[in-house]
């Protein structure tokens, strides 16, 4: 049952940052995975804070150096169906199309689903699990079948995010707003790793708001998509899946990134497999190096070994469809 | 207005508007939860997370200071602790053993929902953990924990015919296996709910969701100490029951009776999803282990089948469930010699129930995978070897010793499924494998017996109401329920037929049971069968008054009046015709008595329950399906494209009912299938939530193609057999048999996840060296203890 609690709809930036400064706040933008954890009493709040009423949050607009900003409260849907987007960052456009379903796509936004709490079943459920506050990780000697096989160390949930992993490959920053103003960072050191804070999953302080993400102008011969393996034809998480950045020039990859999804805590680059690209033709051979160099090192838990060949079968065929 | 000399078709097979459409697509219709009384309380259940455990006591004061708290009941507060559908071996509330996640300690009541349930939260149990037993085949073990009383084996049931060691030295091959068919969750739309409303101390009226109102109020009389006459259940609009509202809605109508009770309040009871995942019944998770041999022909020899079915932590209805299972645990063939043992096992876990198909859907499972098996020892087509085995009118003993009355139509449905499918061209020349996708074709038969086992014998009966109103109309009230699977249409259809007027002059009410006979539960595809015989027989008994009327109005002998087309008219005469209005008004002007009951009852067979051998079901329907599928080996990934369903169906009383039905089960037993899976930590449910238990959405449904193998039979009104369970048992099997044959491994697991698609492949994988390649292996894991452990 959803508790109760003090909603605020602040309509300018300075003020949504000053409320969200108070103890007890969140920040509501779409709600789909905010809402559902407040009533599973993952996590509580007194006060939500609104991102409703800040225009300058939603929108698609071309940056000055040949990129595209989107606002953090741009719902899924709209970068799904971009065509600025589906023309130069496959990939997001992909990974955007797969998340969720049509009524969440509608509904959630690309900065919630940056900021979207991780899947566990410990941790989304009644569990007093280490990243609660805790004395243990349930995962690790319980039911473990869709836990992380890279990145767990303490805490083996996996980042849910379709768009997170798409980004990351697509070298993309973040702008997050405070009281003292804003900071730039990259989309790859948003996300914190359980070897580093297994409490928090990102760099957001509290006060701070994700308000944009920027991805850079493609690099030359550029190409990217994101597949996504799940279970079930929609509304599924990814058991894996593969989201693959590159930059062709003169018939060899210049440019490679190589983000796993489903695989770890955060979106899991492989700088092996980027390095296993990067001056090659993309040819089967390299293709199958790639795609064993991305899952080299994987440490899987009793029952989820099997995401290690699915892995790689992503990234094998995220790197042929790139090679068409 | 149409002439009753045009020819009208009668509403048999028909397709006219069902009855609760509109208001449910339109949101008109009231759900239990809807439903709201002056003075209402909300109940909450405090249930407990561990599964085994003793329990040392139970502090309520915390949760009886919290506000707007009116009551908090414990055991002690209890007239009658039990609740056991059939034995009585459940508490309502525990007392000194945790046994299940998801027993009660204690029940609140709240000016609110919400306080309701945060005090349920802040009852202490105090526990000593037990060590549990969490599988069926360890639980039988000598050492095991007992679950709940001497032995963890409750019962076992046996078939045994003929001799299955001579069988054996003729057969060529033999096949061994071990399947492990895990449970399922009904995931019905609407949550356990109902409403509790006292009158006094002296009598209480039950709103519930539910299949069943009169185990509910046995059960509730049975917890309150009051005679059956005091307590009136009455149905509410059910979305959705799949067996999961058969036996276990008596529970929570006993919680929320007990809280009305004490508080002399209306309760209202609504279960969260989680709750109703954790705690309500699910599908028997079975381990079936198969020998099985046949000839060098492909005859079946013999065939050993024991079952270990993992009946929870109570026994529920599990022992009829292995009565069911017993039964299927053959399929639709013809063998020389069986023997089967079908054991009942306590254990820690979740408790099992009913759920369409009642324990034949996992034999069924088991029984084609090895059908498959033998068809791969022997270099046959599977559809050749299920043909060479396969019932007919010429060779119809079932497993049980019971010949089946003619029309036997297994080998129909088998051919017709197969014909459509398209299977011979598949097998010919399979379609090349499209980029990933490989494809594959697989088939499955069902042996189904309609309506209840001859160890439910008793319970086997069906009452009605018929009321012809003033105006023509007619009320039509049945003991059975509508959950959605268009149970008052049927009954419409029937009364409809029988009386000769349209379908929309027939109105046919929820169950209440007070308005008619006790008519045993709403299950085993028995509702339009059991209701729809009971209904013919109400409108017998009406005639005998109604006749004699409409015959002086005709100028003709009541034994010539016939009814059709909405007149009452002279038989080989039919210009000589009056409207079933005027007989009505006319009946209404006489005085006579125009409301009739109806009964029916099912033939008394004989049965050994000691060899399983006789007549366990009364009639049974066939089935086959064919399933086709695309799987990506290399993820793991399953397309259902397309099943073919052919069913043995007596005569339809529906169409679009029917289809609904076939639709509906197919879907639902490729989600058991491929993608459903229960989690089970320690016996507690770790993805209670339909995030992480995967049901098929629409973007999963295959497309599928129905074939209806008609027939005249003495079966249900009308010539009708039941659909609802033969709808779902052959699907999962289908896809599995279709799944192995795209792969060319033999999967003994369900759900076909990718995981376990992938796991299954083996070093067949085709990057099945990466694990050992890339990994280092999960044993160097410390348990990451970080912190002292909670």
């Amino acid at each position: 049952m959803l508790p109760s609690f003090a909603y605020v709809r602040p309509t300018t930036l300075k003020a949504a940052v000053a409320a969200l400064a108070a103890p007890g706040t969140r920040a509501h933008a779409g709600g789909t995975d905010l809402l559902g954890c407040l009533r599973d009493r993952v996590f509580p709040a007194d006060t939500l804070v609104s991102l409703a009423g800040l225009p300058e949050l939603v929108g698609v607009t071309p940056t000055a150096e040949g990129g595209l900003r989107l606002g953090a409260m741009t719902t899924v849907a709209t970068v799904a169906g971009h065509p600025d987007i589906a023309a130069r960052y496959r990939a997001l456009a992909e990974a955007a199309a797969a998340v969720a379903s049509p009524q969440l796509r509608n509904q959630g936004t690309l900065g919630g689903n940056l900021c979207q709490r991780p899947r566990c079943w410990y941790f989304r459920g009644d569990f007093h699990c280490a990243r609660k506050g805790g004395g243990k990780c349930f995962a690790v000697d319980g039911e473990n079948r869709y836990h992380c096989v890279f990145g767990g160390e303490t805490c083996f949930i996996v980042h849910p995010s379709d768009t997170a992993p798409a980004l990351v490959a697509l070298d993309a920053l973040v702008r997050l707003a405070g009281a003292g103003g804003s900071r730039v960072v990259p989309l790859e050191k948003f996300f914190v790793p359980p070897s580093a804070d297994f409490t928090r999953e990102t760099v957001l302080e509290p006060g701070e708001v994700l308000t944009e993400v920027v991805v850079p102008a493609p690099p030359a011969g550029a190409r990217s998509t994101y597949r996504k393996v799940r279970a079930r034809g929609a509304w599924d998480f990814a058991l894996a899946g593969a989201a693959v950045s590159l930059g062709i020039e003169g018939g060899r990859v210049k440019h490679a990134r190589v983000v796993l999804s489903g695989a770890a805590p955060i979106p899991w680059r492989v700088p092996a497999a980027e390095q296993a690209l990067i001056g090659h033709r993309l040819d089967g051979a390299t293709i199958a190096r790639a795609a064993d160099a991305a899952v080299a090192g994987a440490e899987p838990l009793a029952d989820n070994a099997y995401k290690v060949p699915l892995l790689r079968c992503a990234v094998e065929e995220a790197l042929t469809a790139l090679n068409s | 207005m149409t002439s009753h000399l045009e020819p009208v078709p009668g509403p048999l097979g028909g397709r006219h508007p069902r009855i609760d459409a509109a208001a449910k697509v339109t949101g008109s219709t009231r759900y239990v939860a809807d439903l709201a009384l002056p003075g209402m309380l909300h109940a909450a259940l405090a249930t407990a997370t561990v599964a085994s455990a003793r329990v040392l006591g139970v502090d309520t004061a915390a949760a009886r200071a919290h506000a707007d708290v009116v009551a908090v009941l414990t055991a002690a507060d209890v007239p009658a602790n039990s609740i056991g559908v059939i034995f009585g071996d459940q508490p309502l509330l525990v007392t000194d053993r945790v046994r299940m996640v998801g027993d009660r300690f204690a029940l609140v009541a709240a000016r609110t929902a919400e306080a309701a349930w945060t005090a349920a939260r802040l009852v202490g149990a105090s526990l000593e953990e037990l060590p549990g037993v969490f599988d069926p085949v360890a639980a039988v073990a000598d050492d095991a924990p007992l679950v709940n009383g001497a032995s963890n084996v409750f019962r076992t049931f046996h078939v045994q015919r003929g001799d299955t060691a001579k069988q054996a030295k003729r057969a060529a091959v033999v096949v061994e296996a071990e399947y492990r068919v895990g449970g399922q969750d009904h995931a019905y739309l609407e949550p356990q709910g109902c409403l509790a409303i006292p009158e006094g101390r002296e009598r209480i009226t039950i709103v519930a969701s539910c299949q069943c109102p009169f185990y509910i109020q046995q059960g509730v009389a049975s917890v309150l100490g009051l005679p059956l006459a005091a307590v009136r259940v009455e149905q509410a609009p059910t979305g959705g029951g799949f067996g999961g509202k058969e036996d276990y809605p008596t529970e929570p109508a006993a919680c929320a009776a007990l809280l009305a009770w004490h508080t002399g309040h209306p309760v209202r009871l609504i279960y969260p999803r989680e709750l109703d995942l954790q705690a309500t019944t699910k599908r028997h998770a079975m381990v079936v282990r198969h020998r099985w041999g046949a000839d060098r022909a492909g005859r079946l020899r013999f065939a050993e089948v024991e079952t270990f079915m993992d009946a929870g932590a109570y026994v529920g209805l599990s022992t009829v469930v292995a009565e069911r299972a017993n039964v299927s645990a053959i399929g639709p063939y013809h063998v020389g010699a069986v023997r089967v043992a079908t054991h009942v096992v306590y254990t820690n876990n979740l408790f099992g129930g009913a759920f369409r198909g009642f324990g034949a859907p996992q034999v069924t499972w088991a029984a084609e995978a090895t059908m498959d098996k033998l068809a791969t020892r022997l270099g046959m087509d599977p559809v050749e070897l299920r043909r060479v085995n396969v019932l007919d009118d010429t060779r119809r003993t079932i497993c049980t010793g019971q010949r089946l009355r003619t029309p036997v139509l297994a080998r129909e449905v088998l051919d017709r499924a197969v014909e459509l499918a398209g299977w011979d061209g598949f097998r010919a020349a399979p379609p090349a494998a499209d980029g990933a996708w490989r494809h594959g074709m697989g088939v499955s038969l069902v042996l189904y017996g309609c309506n209840l086992h001859w160890g439910g014998q008793r319970l086997d009966r069906s009452s009605a109401v018929v009321i012809l109103q003033a105006d023509g109309s007619v009320v039509v009230r049945v003991g059975l329920t509508e959950m959605g699977q268009g149970n008052l249409t049927a009954c419409q259809t029937v009364a409809a037929a029988a009386l000769g007027v349209d379908p929309s002059q027939v109105q046919v009410w929820q169950p209440d049971t007070t308005t008619v006979a006790d008519s045993g539960p709403t299950v085993a595809s028995r509702g339009s069968l059991m209701s729809g015989r009971a209904i013919l027989d109400a409108v017998r008994r009406l005639r005998v008054r109604l006749d004699p009327v409409a015959a002086e109005l005709l100028g003709c002998r009541p034994g010539e009046v016939e009814l059709a087309g909405g007149f009452a008219r002279v038989a080989g005469s039919p210009e000589r015709a009056v409207a079933m209005q005027a007989v009505a008004k006319e009946m209404s002007a006489r005085r006579i008595e125009t409301i009739a009951t109806g009964w029916h009852r099912t033939k008394a067979r004989r049965f050994d329950p000691a060899t399983g051998q006789g007549a366990p079901y009364e009639f049974y329907a066939m089935a086959c399906h064919v399933a086709r599928v695309a799987v990506d080996p290399g993820l793991g990934i399953v397309r259902v494209e397309e099943v073919t369903a052919a069913h043995d169906v007596g005569r339809v009383l529906h169409r679009d009912a029917l289809e609904g039905q076939i639709h509906g089960g197919v879907v639902q037993g490729m989600g058991w299938g491929v993608s459903e899976e229960l989690r089970l930590d320690r016996g507690r449910l770790v993805n209670p939530n339909f995030t992480d238990y995967v049901i098929p959405t629409s973007a999963d449904a295959p497309r599928i193609t129905i074939a209806l193998v008609e027939s005249d039979s003495e079966a249900g009104p009308c010539g009708a057999k039941g659909i609802g369970e033969p709808s779902f048992i052959p699907t999962a099997a289908a896809v599995r048999n279709a799944v192995c044959d795209a792969l060319g491994v033999e999967v003994d697991t369900l759900p076909l996840t990718p995981p376990r698609l992938v796991e299954a492949l083996g070093e067949r994988h085709p990057f099945a060296w990466v694990v050992e390649a890339a990994t280092r292996p999960a044993t160097e894991h410390e348990p990451a203890t970080v912190g002292p452990r909670a």
